[in-house]
């Protein structure tokens, strides 16, 4: 309608006069022009071409046959139905479902793994509670039997270089009340929510160890830790822990396990507000499920990589996991 | 109401009834109006039988709705304008072969302002070639008015605008139309407007 000019006064008069159907002469001569030229237009538009009579019984013929079509479908509707039926592509989607992995199938492997580490660490809890039955070496012997055990965490070591001890009487750390709760409970197994299908390995371990149940839950935010009292308390004690990741401290840069020792001896030293906040809220998303190995006590920057400090479950040390990649880079030795 | 009207009503109501026969009679009474009004607004023959075709059905499909407001003609032609603008629609969306040597698209008709054409084939073809130039709003009401002799009021009661609307875009198509024809004209001495 834009392109289109607005109208002329003589247009306009025009063509009313021509839909006033007068046919007496107008004086005017433009208008006049225009009136003539408006009739022979419409003269023109009149003249339609005839459609002829094949494409006129077409019509007829097609027109009727969905008169017949109405009366079929009002006396027999069931009929049309059933023609419909018929005609409608059916696709079995069974083959397609099975070709899909199931939801089970596709979280095996993480399963697996999950479970491979709860292993591990039972060995590891078992190895440092015999150790402490003997009495026979101190923390400093703990913490290098560990760091033994630790090397064998699925290539953990290889990919921070070896992992460095750390003696208690070097780093008598303050791991926060959350890891004072834990380390009270002895030797306990630690295993992540949503892992249900490794319960019964890590339960036959837990046994091997002398643990009768743990469980351990996390919803993003909240890690929650329950460890059972060891087998010789019937009364099963469970302490629970909650830790918020997006609260925890921030502990600061490190390259060194001494360090980060110093550091983890003093109470949290930066408000948790403040710094870090990056690393927390990877944690808090889930970048990397930490509660196999622990109970989380700070975040911090580790050769570059944001990774968070975790305290064993099973043993007096503090590994530093890696969020990229949630495989221990670094172990440190810790009394109860 | 004259007695061809009167036999239209009757038609109609017997149609509605399920006479079969009175029905096809009725179709063969409106079949040239409804083709009247699709070749002009579509402005091709082949465009037009297959808008026709449809409107010859809606009206079957319909028939049980129409209520004699209005005449039974101005009825078969709103569903006739509806099935044209729905066939212009389609045509919108059908692929256009290209000559890419001229760079024109195959099918827009030949250059109907070579003195080739002349007499009525070329009038014709000069005629088709403006409406089809025209924007829908201006040529639905001009054929309206001036294929099917329709009144402002009936008009204005198909395309739902009010009839000083129809009036104005009427004159405004006309004097569009006949500005394009008289651009085409090749024996025309007046010059060309360029808008």
């Amino acid at each position: 309608m834009s392109d289109t000019p607005l109208p002329d006064p003589l247009d306009e008069q025009a063509s009313d006069l021509l839909d006033a159907g007068d046919d007496a002469p107008v004086d005017e001569t433009d208008v006049g022009a225009r009136l003539d030229e408006l009739r022979t237009l419409r003269a023109a538009m009149a003249d339609v071409p005839d459609p002829g009579p094949e494409v006129r019984e077409r019509s007829v013929a097609a027109a009727l046959a969905a008169f017949d079509d109405l009366l079929l479908g009002a006396s027999d509707p069931p009929a049309e139905t059933e023609t419909e039926t018929e005609t409608v592509p059916v696709t079995d989607l069974t083959s397609r479902v099975s070709r899909r992995p199931s939801r089970a199938r596709r979280w095996y492997p993480v399963v697996a793994s999950a479970a491979a580490v709860v292993v591990v660490l039972l060995g590891i809890a078992a190895l440092v509670g015999r150790s402490d039955e003997q009495g026979t070496s101190g923390a400093a012997s703990q913490a290098g039997k560990a760091a033994e055990n630790a090397s064998d965490l699925g290539g953990a070591s290889s990919a921070a270089g070896a992992a460095t001890t750390v003696s208690a009487s070097q780093a008598g750390f303050n791991a926060g009340p959350a890891a004072d709760d834990t380390a009270g409970g002895g030797a306990a197994t630690t295993a992540a929510a949503g892992l249900a299908p490794s319960v019964p390995a890590a339960s036959t371990a837990a046994a091997s160890a002398g643990v009768d149940e743990t469980t351990s839950t996390i919803d993003r935010r909240d890690v929650t830790t329950t460890a059972a009292a060891p087998s010789t308390a019937r009364e099963p004690s469970t302490t629970t822990t909650t830790v918020d990741p997006t609260v925890l401290a921030y502990l600061g840069e490190f390259s060194t396990t001494d360090a980060l020792a110093a550091v983890l001896r003093q109470p949290p030293p930066v408000d948790p507000t403040d710094e870090g906040r990056a690393i927390r809220t990877q944690l808090a998303e889930g970048s990397c499920d930490v509660v196999p190995f622990g109970v989380p006590i700070g975040v911090l920057r580790w050769n570059g990589r944001d990774a968070v400090a975790v305290r064993s479950a099973e043993a007096p040390v503090v590994q530093v996991i890696p969020l990229d990649g949630c495989n221990p880079v670094a172990l440190l030795g810790a009394s109860a | 109401m004259g007695p061809d009207a009167a036999d239209v009503d009757a038609l109609v109501r017997a149609a509605q009834d399920g006479d079969r026969d009175a029905l096809e009679r009725l179709l063969r009474l409106q079949h040239d109006r409804i083709w009247a009004v699709c070749r002009r607004i579509l402005a091709s023959d082949a465009d037009a039988a297959d808008a026709s075709q449809e409107a010859m059905i809606a009206v079957v499909r319909g028939l049980h709705r129409f209520d004699g407001r209005s005449s039974f003609s101005t009825w078969c032609y709103r569903v006739a304008v509806n099935a044209s603008l729905d066939e212009l629609r389609r045509r919108r969306r059908r692929p256009t072969l290209v000559d890419e040597e001229h760079g024109i698209a195959v099918g827009d008709g030949a250059d109907v302002t070579t003195p080739a054409f002349d007499g009525r084939i070329g009038e014709r073809l000069r005629l088709d070639h403006a409406l089809a130039a025209l924007p829908e709003e201006f040529r639905v009401p001009v054929v309206l008015r001036d294929v099917c002799d329709l009144g402002y009021a009936e008009i204005a009661d198909v395309l739902h605008i009010p009839p000083g609307t129809v009036r104005s875009r009427i004159a405004r198509g006309r004097a569009a139309l006949a500005a394009a024809l008289r651009n085409q004209d090749p024996d025309t001495d007046r010059p060309r407007d360029q808008s």
